[in-house]
């Protein structure tokens, strides 16, 4: 199906999400071109997400449905520089902005100028051909305009937080698990005597072949067994926080984790509960124990005995501050 | 394997993970590598709120797993989203009152720009009101 036979098709749905947009806004001044250009532009990345399948009519029409259509209004005319498209967006979310950033934000002084610095942004200093670049643009309607302000407030501080620091760690920014966990070796000690030597030997192959099992059965997860560990264990997220973000009834993470339990996609409509993470969770450290042992079984060619031996090894060692060395650069 | 064993085996691989992860995300980069491409402001959004479908989450997710920046990003947003659910959306008070918005909307990008920018928003007004302001400015003159 060509381009224009695909958008042909969802011409009536985007033209009736239009006229109640209009009827919400009268004042905005939007055009219907304007409006269709911006879902159809979106519709075209849903279209392309996925070399592999791409989306169907009825996916599509799924989209539209869910398309936050008056937010997307008030941002296209905020975008074109519409009185009182900014005048309502001021009123509505003003206040809302300077929360957030008050929030995140260690000053008085830092949250006013993230607030600043937002609706700068927000109306666009660039002028590209003529045109002035608002983020506003950018905005596509999946979700609410809150939640894409509350984001576009958080890059704006780490921008901030990073034009007066000329380097940020990620220990106050971010880590980078899968570049380091590919470099990561334990500490070797120096040997001092042959009997010593010998042990430190078998220490040093104990300690290899735990570390290539751990990414070994870290690696054989799924992405989102893996991302609910790295949400959970690295970026401290509660129990209660990853619930409330699998909440939704459609929620991918959610769905992804009930199919694997068998419970189709959208089933299960009641709330997920904090011991349903902890459930989840559990599935994942019984896969990555089972692959763990099952590595050094197999691969190293290691006895029960010695498999033991390599658990309380990197008990040990891991424990102690800076075991891995050599991370990567 | 008892029930009690496995539980056993849980916390252990519990306690082996969170050491595993402690040790591999020492800091070992800078971010301040330009480079990197992150996912955009829309998709991550979009991502916290649960609002992407299975097909369009798939690569969202891969990205997290291996982007710390973005990870930590989403996880903070996810913590922003908890936070601030209970915050009203506030009603629009329509005053009816087009000079005024302008005024207040040219003060605002005065004050974000450095320069008085009435005219962006001049060319919105319709004839009327631009009579009307006229007439406002000569009342104030006088």
């Amino acid at each position: 199906m060509s381009n224009d036979e695909y958008f042909a098709h969802f011409k009536s749905q985007i033209d009736a999400m239009f006229v109640r947009c209009k009827e919400n806004a009268p004042n905005f001044d939007v055009t219907f071109e304007a409006f269709a250009s911006s879902v159809n532009n979106t519709l075209q990345r849903f279209r392309d997400a996925s070399a592999e399948a791409p989306a169907t009519q009825a996916e599509s029409e799924a989209l539209l449905e869910k398309i936050h259509a008056d937010d997307l209004f008030l941002a296209i005319a905020c975008a074109s520089g519409n009185e009182r498209a900014w005048w309502d967006f001021d009123q509505q979310y003003r206040s809302y902005i300077e929360s957030i950033a008050k929030y995140l934000s260690k000053t008085e002084v830092d949250a006013s100028d993230v607030t600043e610095i937002v609706y700068t942004e927000l109306y666009g200093t660039r002028v590209v051909d003529g045109a002035r670049v608002s983020k506003f643009a950018t905005y596509s309607g999946r979700g609410s305009l809150r939640g894409w302000l509350r984001t576009v407030i958080w890059h704006s501080l780490v921008d901030l937080h990073r034009t007066s620091h000329d380097e940020v760690s990620l220990d106050e920014m971010t880590e980078n698990i899968g570049e380091g966990a590919a470099h990561a070796t334990f500490v070797v000690e120096a040997p001092g005597g042959e009997g010593e030597m010998m042990q430190q030997i078998e220490r040093n192959r104990y300690r290899q072949a735990t570390i290539t099992a751990l990414d070994s059965a870290f690696a054989s997860l799924e992405s989102h067994e893996k991302l609910l560990l790295l949400y959970y264990h690295v970026e401290r997220l509660t129990l209660n926080e990853i619930s409330r973000l699998v909440e939704p009834a459609d929620s991918p993470l959610r769905n992804w984790f009930q199919q694997r339990s068998g419970k189709r996609s959208g089933e299960d409509s009641t709330r997920t509960h904090e011991s349903t993470v902890m459930r989840w969770l559990n599935k994942c450290y019984a896969k990555i124990s089972q692959r763990f042992r099952a590595e050094l079984q197999t691969d190293s060619g290691l006895s029960s005995r010695e498999i033991e031996s390599c658990i309380e090894l990197a008990m040990e060692e891991l424990s102690e501050t800076s075991v891995f060395k050599n991370l990567s650069a | 394997m008892g029930n009690k064993e496995q539980s056993m085996q849980d916390v252990e691989t519990q306690r082996l993970l969170e050491l595993y992860f402690a040790a591999v995300s020492e800091p070992s980069s800078r971010i301040a590598d330009e480079s990197t491409r992150h996912i955009d402001t829309d998709t991550l959004a979009a991502f916290v709120e649960s609002s992407l479908s299975l097909r369009e989450s798939e690569p969202v997710v891969a990205h997290l797993v291996d982007c710390g920046f973005c990870r930590k990003t989403s996880a903070e947003l996810i913590r922003l989203q908890n936070e601030f659910s209970a915050e009203p959306v506030r009603d629009v008070v329509r005053q009816g009152e087009s000079s005024k918005i302008s005024q207040v909307l040219s003060s605002l990008l005065e004050k974000l720009l450095g320069t008085s920018d009435a005219t962006v928003f001049a060319h919105e007004e319709t004839d009327e009101e631009k009579e009307k302001s006229k007439k406002e400015d000569s009342t104030e003159k006088k």
